[in-house]
């Protein structure tokens, strides 16, 4: 298979110079969480209440979500209900044809991206042009985000700085990210006056106030929602929270989590709209309902995408968000991925040494590792098997299941000449780009454990 | 059965027993002391000045280095009248050089100030102009955002509500940190 | 004491050694030991890679020494973890499971650590290894925040000689992950050879962990890769009487 996260990541590895660099560009992240963690005395159970909030909404959310519908209402929004990513689609495309919006400013939504808004759009011949910074790039690049937090940090300052030369003429070669930011800024301003409609995403619903929260460093956000007529936000329906006690929680938590700074620039709180505004509010399932309905991975649900498994991830941070070849990369992506797919998705579970890093800089501790073990004992249940993994894990299985077969594998192994075992044809022998080997298999000693405890005993 | 249904209907099928909404009881120190704000706010990029009442007006006048002042403070707003007109929101004459609002409440812990429709009068004041100076009295200082949502809920109702720690900022390309991404480029706060 | 060792299947193979220092270490504590003939894999190979329903059965030998021995001991971490949270727990109650334990982890709670005597003068590196660290909280690791511990610190610490250097992101996965090591070799290797440099430029000869699985990864890197450095379990280091003065 070509698109495998196992070919994929080989790939940015070996094709790449820029491994090392997207691994300390991330663990810079961790590290700058690991500080912010230090500011708060009892961090652990800052993180243990923020799970049990997630853990009571969800077992009440269907009553969260009807609280939180009819103060939207009150409050003058308008809400709607989404099924699947088709009728996100179909929804937000009918609120801009009803209002007569042509072109939309977007902030930053790991949800419409995994609802395909924009190429939708784009194909019902609207203008969609994303504000956040990070995305505006890989936007430009006909790219998709490696990561839902900084979503252009596989690319260099350099890669950036021709993709806006090329299109929005900035000076070639100047790859100063001040300049190139300041040059952005100045493109999205006119994006910005040009536009009809703003659509956001959300990071928090709040049920008893009807309010959503939208958290942005940059404020584009906003930019959009209090300067046009026309405002669609999108959320998931996990991203619930009973009340302000609650959210308080979560703002402490999510940016120090994300990129570890206090909280974010801007948190907004959209409750009612402005004179003569028309706010909207869709709530949208996309397969949360299966996740729900699986007692063992609901808890997936009380992820509020604040990408820290990813930054802490080992594999993540060698392998590039593209290489998930799923809208959220990493940990969550890889528990989050076989929900949309389970055939095309069954390798992702496995890009894993499942080390449990991720589950313990998780916000509201959901048990990653735990979760990526158990998809890999369904996926090879409900997939095709890969056949050749299958059968040495059943010859395998069997060897170490008796003790007559074990004996006569310990005394076969031992004829195998040393050439052979440390060759190619030993998978173990990975080979570099150049061709050298990259890990050699150990030599075998002449005698077991067992053997030499067999002496001993005499 | 309409989408809205069939999903809390999916939902309550599976939900299973209730939870108890967690107490929330958590560690933090009550004491909200200015010279922490004043670490949180330098850190997040935000200039800090130490000011009095009556010399509010010179640190305004000296910060804002001749720009345009539009202010939504009532006490301020005879000496820097408003005149940002909604329906012109990307206007160039409309847009002030430098506003000034009053911050309803800091925190302490990360620097966020808090904002509703009262203290902005319009809401796009908080992200449009280049410059911002804030307003905070030393006595509307909370320490934690646990205080900061509990204050909120006690108070008035709001339509629009912000939370603003530092200068609009990215670090989108190779993780630099630029000031003035969309929003203000640059926030003081003046502390009395 | 009686003690039932477990030697893991590609210890036997391929690290006896590691196994005799594991039994040789329980002896001079003072433990009773069984070596346990009827175990010879906790299923996790076949376990990691979704086919945990391929190790039924693997359960049997273990219940069995449970009941003859008064604990299990194994010297590997991650072998350790895969029986006390996967193969054993939903058969057995958690008392009996606190019976299942790595080396370290027992030597450090159950026998103390006053009858070990060793010496190995050399400057060594300790790689955290994921299940030993985050699975079976040997110390802590490095994403939370709790008061700090090390039971592999505190067990090494009576090592004469041993000059231990814990590098920057010691609890940093090596990269084998079982069957992740062959099916993501590329990853695998390339977190691997990113453990060497950071072991290479805390300037140690040694590397030493709770797992022979992530050293048998790291040695196969050191190989490739011409590095001096050489691997230990902690076991070797344990019954190491290098330069000491005859402690027999």
């Amino acid at each position: 298979m070509k698109g495998t996260h196992a070919n994929l990541s080989k790939e940015f590895i070996t094709t790449s110079d820029k491994t090392d660099w997207h691994n300390d560009a991330l663990w810079f992240l961790r590290a700058k969480r690991d500080k912010q963690r230090d500011t708060i005395e009892d961090w652990e159970k800052l993180r243990s209440t923020a799970a049990a909030i997630k853990d009571h909404t969800l077992s009440r959310l269907a009553d969260y979500l009807q609280t939180f519908e009819e103060n939207a209402l009150q409050n003058g929004m308008q809400v709607h209900w989404a099924w699947d990513d088709a009728e996100l689609r179909e929804i937000t495309a009918s609120i801009l044809r009803e209002n007569n919006a042509r072109s939309v400013v977007k902030s930053k939504s790991m949800l419409t991206e995994e609802c395909g808004l924009n190429p939708y759009l784009e194909k019902e011949g609207f203008d969609v042009v994303d504000t956040d910074l990070g995305e505006r790039i890989v936007q430009l690049r006909k790219e998709h985000p490696s990561h839902i937090v900084v979503p252009a940090i596989h690319l260099k300052k350099e890669e950036v700085s021709d993709t806006f030369h090329e299109k929005m003429q900035t000076e070639k070669g100047n790859a100063d990210p001040g300049y190139l930011t300041a040059a952005a800024r100045e493109a999205l301003r006119k994006d910005f006056i040009k536009a009809d409609a703003a659509i956001t995403g959300v990071n928090f619903g709040v049920a008893e106030s009807g309010a959503v929260v939208v958290c942005t460093n940059e404020g584009n956000a906003d930019m959009g929602v209090h300067s046009k007529k026309t405002v669609i936000h999108c959320m998931g329906l996990e991203k619930l929270v009973p009340g302000y006690k609650e959210l308080a929680v979560f703002t402490r938590l999510l940016a120090r989590s994300a990129t570890g700074q206090p909280v974010t620039v801007f948190t907004s709180h959209y409750r009612k709209p402005r004179p003569d505004v028309k706010q909207h509010i869709i709530i949208v399932n996309n397969k949360r309902t299966d996740i729900y309905t699986d007692p063992e991975f609901r808890q997936a649900m009380r992820c509020i995408r604040c990408g820290a498994c990813m930054n802490t991830c080992p594999v993540y941070r060698r392998s590039g968000g593209h290489s998930y070849h799923h809208t959220v990369p990493g940990p969550i992506g890889s528990v989050l991925a076989p929900f949309y797919g389970k055939e095309k998705n069954k390798d992702l579970p496995f890009a894993s040494t499942l080390c449990g890093s991720c589950n313990n800089v998780c916000p509201v501790k959901i048990d990653l590792a735990g979760l990526l073990y158990k998809w890999r004992q369904k996926l090879t249940d409900e997939t095709s098997a890969d056949t050749s993994k299958k059968m040495s894990m059943q010859v395998g299985s069997s060897i170490l299941k008796s003790h007559k077969k074990y004996g006569m594998v310990t005394t076969a192994f031992r004829w195998v000449p040393k050439s052979l075992l440390q060759s190619k044809f030993n998978p173990w022998n990975s080979k570099g780009e150049d061709g050298k080997k990259a890990r050699v298999f150990p030599e075998v000693p002449g005698e077991t454990f067992r053997q030499w405890y067999k002496k001993r005993q005499k | 059965m309409n989408s809205k249904e069939k999903i809390l209907d999916s939902l309550k099928k599976a939900c299973g027993d209730p939870l108890p909404r967690p107490e929330i009881d958590l560690l933090y120190d009550k004491t909200a002391l200015v010279e922490e704000y004043v670490r949180t706010a330098e850190a997040s990029g935000t200039e800090v000045f130490l000011g009095e009442e009556e010399n509010i007006t010179g640190i305004i006048t000296q910060w804002s280095e001749g720009q345009k002042i539009q202010s939504s403070v009532p006490r301020l707003r005879e000496k820097y009248p408003l005149v940002f007109d909604e329906d012109m929101p990307f206007d160039q004459d409309n847009i002030p050089g430098v506003f000034v609002a009053e911050a309803s409440f800091g925190v302490v812990e990360n620097a966020a100030l808090w904002f509703t429709d009262e203290e902005l009068t319009s809401r796009l004041l908080a992200f449009i102009p280049e410059k911002l100076i804030i307003l905070l009295s030393r006595n509307h200082l909370v320490a934690t955002m646990h205080e900061a949502y509990a204050r909120i809920e006690e108070g008035k109702t709001f339509g629009f509500g912000l939370f603003m720690a530092g200068p609009s900022k990215t670090a989108d390309i190779e993780q630099t940190l630029v000031k003035g991404a969309q929003g203000a480029k640059e926030l003081a706060v003046i502390l009395y | 004491m009686l003690v039932g060792l477990f030697v893991p299947c590609y210890i036997d193979q391929l690290y006896p050694k590691v196994g005799k220092d594991t039994l040789e270490v329980l002896e001079k504590v003072g433990c009773t030991v069984v070596f346990l003939q009827d175990p010879l894999c906790c299923g996790q190979p076949m376990a990691n890679s979704g086919y945990e329903k391929m190790t039924r059965g693997y359960e049997k030998p273990f219940l069995k020494a449970l009941q003859e021995v008064d604990y299990l001991v194994t010297p590997s971490a991650s072998c350790s973890s895969h029986l006390t949270h996967h193969l054993l727990k939903p058969l057995v109650g958690k008392e009996e499971l606190s019976r299942v334990r790595e080396l370290t982890e027992f030597l450090h709670d159950v026998t103390g650590l006053e009858k070990l005597k060793a010496s190995f003068p050399h400057k060594v590196g300790l790689h955290l290894s994921c299940h030993g660290l985050r699975g079976l909280n040997l110390g802590t690791p490095s994403e939370l925040k709790v008061p700090h511990y090390s039971k592999i610190e505190e067990v090494l610490s009576t090592v004469d000689g041993l000059e231990l250097v814990v590098p920057p992101k010691a609890d940093e996965c090596c990269g084998f992950g079982g069957s992740f090591a062959v099916s993501e070799a590329a990853v695998s290797v390339k977190m691997g050879s990113d453990k060497m440099k950071g072991m290479s430029m805390a300037g140690v000869e040694y590397v030493t962990a709770t797992d022979m699985s992530c050293l048998m990864h790291l040695e196969g890197v050191f190989q490739a890769e011409n590095s001096p450095m050489k691997i230990m379990h902690i076991a070797e280091l344990l019954n190491s009487e290098e330069g000491g003065s005859g402690n027999q």
